[in-house]
């Protein structure tokens, strides 16, 4: 006779409920960050063979885009350097606005971004579809964001 | 004596209006940077509107529904849902939903 067959029925039937419960939270755990990021917007960006990993890339991809006339990357631009002033006052703690409140800009910024770009340069409305997180975390945080303004100043 | 009381009720009723005062332009300015905030969204939903094709003179107001999920209603009445889908492409729609 072994160990759990000597165990009453309703001692069995918790330990096998706290067993799923430790499972589930572990599943959990381990694929939170994954589960998270497939069922929100943008998360099913189709695959590229390059990708853009930061706001310099972005830009770059912008200014050599020919879905996009020489006016509005000029707006754009304006756009994307206001967003930097922003932010810059933000990591150096003396901004009017509150971190939500520049995600919110930064993903407006790009969705005006994607609906300028999305029939006339699939490619880099995929890299950027790709990229959209990514730079908003580089972005947020304060020492990859003053890395990138050296890296641009540089 | 009652001159040193009245002096001293005069004083901390100006400090008292000072402070009232003090409190109000730090709630005005909160509603300033709030209002600036809600005018870049309006602005920003304008534009994808615009260059989506439909028409709407201004965003006169918006509700968010989800993450990158809002419905804008146009100075005209028009009501658009802006919405990024899961492959990164931004959709316009009319809204006819009253909230």
């Amino acid at each position: 006779m072994t160990f759990t067959q000597r165990l009453p029925d309703s001692v069995k039937n918790r330990f096998l409920l706290a067993l799923a419960v430790v499972i589930s939270a572990a599943l959990s755990a381990s694929f939170g960050v994954s589960v998270a990021a497939t069922n929100g917007p943008y998360s099913a960006c189709p695959s590229v063979e390059e990708e853009i990993v930061d706001l310099q890339m972005l830009t770059g991809g912008l200014r050599e885009t020919k879905a996009i006339g020489r006016m509005t990357k000029i707006r754009l631009g304006n756009d994307i350097n206001k967003m930097l002033r922003r932010l810059e006052r933000l990591h150096n703690n003396n901004s009017k606005f509150t971190l939500d409140q520049l995600e919110e800009q930064y993903h407006l910024l790009l969705m005006k971004i994607a609906t300028l770009i999305h029939d006339d340069d699939l490619v880099l409305h995929q890299q950027l579809c790709n990229a959209w997180a990514r730079i908003w975390f580089d972005l947020k945080d304060p020492d990859s964001f003053r890395q990138m303004r050296l890296q641009k100043g540089a | 004596m009652r001159i040193a009381s009245i002096c001293v009720l005069y004083v901390a009723g100006l400090i008292f209006v000072q402070a009232c005062s003090e409190g109000n332009y730090e709630d005005a300015a909160i509603a300033t940077d709030d209002a600036e905030h809600a005018e870049i969204v309006k602005r920003d939903l304008f534009a994808i509107i615009s260059l989506q094709g439909a028409p709407c003179q201004r965003v006169i107001e918006y509700d968010v529904q989800d993450e990158l999920d809002y419905v804008a209603t146009c100075e005209t009445g028009d009501r658009y849902r802006v919405h990024v889908s899961s492959e990164g492409r931004v959709h316009v729609n009319a809204h006819e939903g009253t909230e």
